[in-house]
């Protein structure tokens, strides 16, 4: 995967400590960033910090990226990991591994839900998740990492994550289908 | 199970591809800000880093440097003193017996009338009684001096040597005066 040349120069001028180029470069970037932490965030004071300090993070260590990498990919995945040792520190989200109930998957989902609902919606369902199941669904739904990947960032087992998803997406089957429902008599 | 989740995936992925919120104002102030605060903050820590180990070295070098002069000095100066001391007691109590030496032999000279031989004994101990005044003053060198003062009618009759017995005797009252004069003569022979 290649980068931008355009991208890569100001990412070259970073390096250097240009700070002209820093501004283009945040400026290029930061309503997508802030979008991510947005997602991993419960508030937007939450995101503000979270974002704040993976910018620092990607300034400071451009010099550890590889340009065989993407760079989107990369600074995404320093906001995640800014966001998930937020998240790490609230110890109301410590411990929410349950692996006996795993009662939904994604047939189900799709048998009983069209593919048709908006961003809003979805973000609406996912935020009346539990946050446990709600971590592991963005993670691997929305932003496409892998379970191995997942258990090591929230340091958990992989079969949790596989259990966390399930049940991610068997509350938000039953969310959709309410919000589904209350929105048909209006229609 | 692939083919469901691809659909449902991509949709959400899809409603999520190209997503942006504008981040509030001020943001890009707060991350520059910290970002020169942690940065000079680092570059400060560096030069501390520096700093402090200047002064560590320079303090490993001050205290190594006097403990080397404090051994060396006190041990010279101890060895030199006792030195000079052993010296100046063996000196002392050489010259102290040639003194005993030259009282007795000028005793037993002045006994027996024997004038040249008190002669070479008065200067054997008016150098005694130069060496230590000029020396020390201990009582032992007061000793040597009342030594030689007890033995310095000698000089009084060295001098009148071609003089009458009667007349050498008659000087020994006049030997303080003799003393005085005779000592510097002496000195200059010697030397």
């Amino acid at each position: 995967m290649s980068v931008d040349p355009e991208v890569l120069d100001l990412i070259e001028k970073c390096k250097e400590g240009n700070r002209r180029a820093q501004f283009d470069l945040y400026g290029r970037f930061s309503g997508l960033l802030f979008a991510v932490a947005l997602r991993y965030t419960n508030t937007k004071i939450d995101a503000e910090d979270v974002v704040q300090n993976a910018w620092v993070k990607i300034f400071k260590n451009l010099n550890s990226f590889s340009e065989n990498n993407s760079f989107e990919g990369w600074m995404r995945r320093i906001v995640v990991n800014t966001a998930i040792s937020l998240y790490r520190k609230d110890k109301k989200h410590a411990n929410q591994a349950d692996i006996t109930e795993v009662l939904a998957t994604p047939r189900d989902l799709e048998a009983s839900k069209e593919c048709d609902f908006t961003r809003e919606e979805l973000e609406n369902a996912i935020s009346r998740m539990p946050e446990g199941y709600g971590m592991v669904f963005k993670l691997y739904v929305i932003d496409g990492y892998k379970h191995k990947e997942i258990s090591k960032m929230l340091d958990i087992e992989v079969n949790t994550s596989k259990s966390q998803l399930s049940r991610a997406k068997k509350f938000l089957q039953g969310v959709l289908n309410s919000m589904e429902q209350v929105a048909k008599p209006n229609k | 199970m692939k083919p469901a989740q691809d659909k449902f995936t991509s949709h959400i992925q899809g409603l999520y591809d190209g997503h942006e919120v504008a981040p509030p104002e001020g943001m890009k102030d707060s991350v520059f800000n910290q970002l020169d605060s942690e940065v000079s903050g680092s570059s400060g820590l560096t030069s501390k880093a520096i700093l402090v180990a200047a002064v560590v070295v320079v303090g490993f070098a001050w205290f190594f440097m006097p403990e080397k002069e404090a051994v060396a000095e006190p041990k010279t100066a101890d060895e030199q003193v006792v030195v000079s001391e052993q010296a100046e007691a063996q000196e002392i109590q050489r010259e102290k017996a040639k003194a005993e030496k030259a009282a007795a032999a000028i005793a037993s000279a002045i006994e027996a009338g024997q004038v040249d031989e008190i002669d070479e004994a008065v200067v054997v101990k008016e150098a005694v009684v130069e060496v230590v005044t000029a020396k020390t003053e201990s009582v032992e060198v007061e000793e040597n001096i009342v030594l030689s003062e007890e033995g310095a009618t000698p000089p009084v009759s060295t001098v009148q040597k071609d003089i009458e017995e009667q007349k050498t005797i008659e000087k020994v009252g006049e030997k303080k005066e003799a003393v005085e004069w005779v000592l510097p003569a002496k000195l200059k022979v010697d030397e």
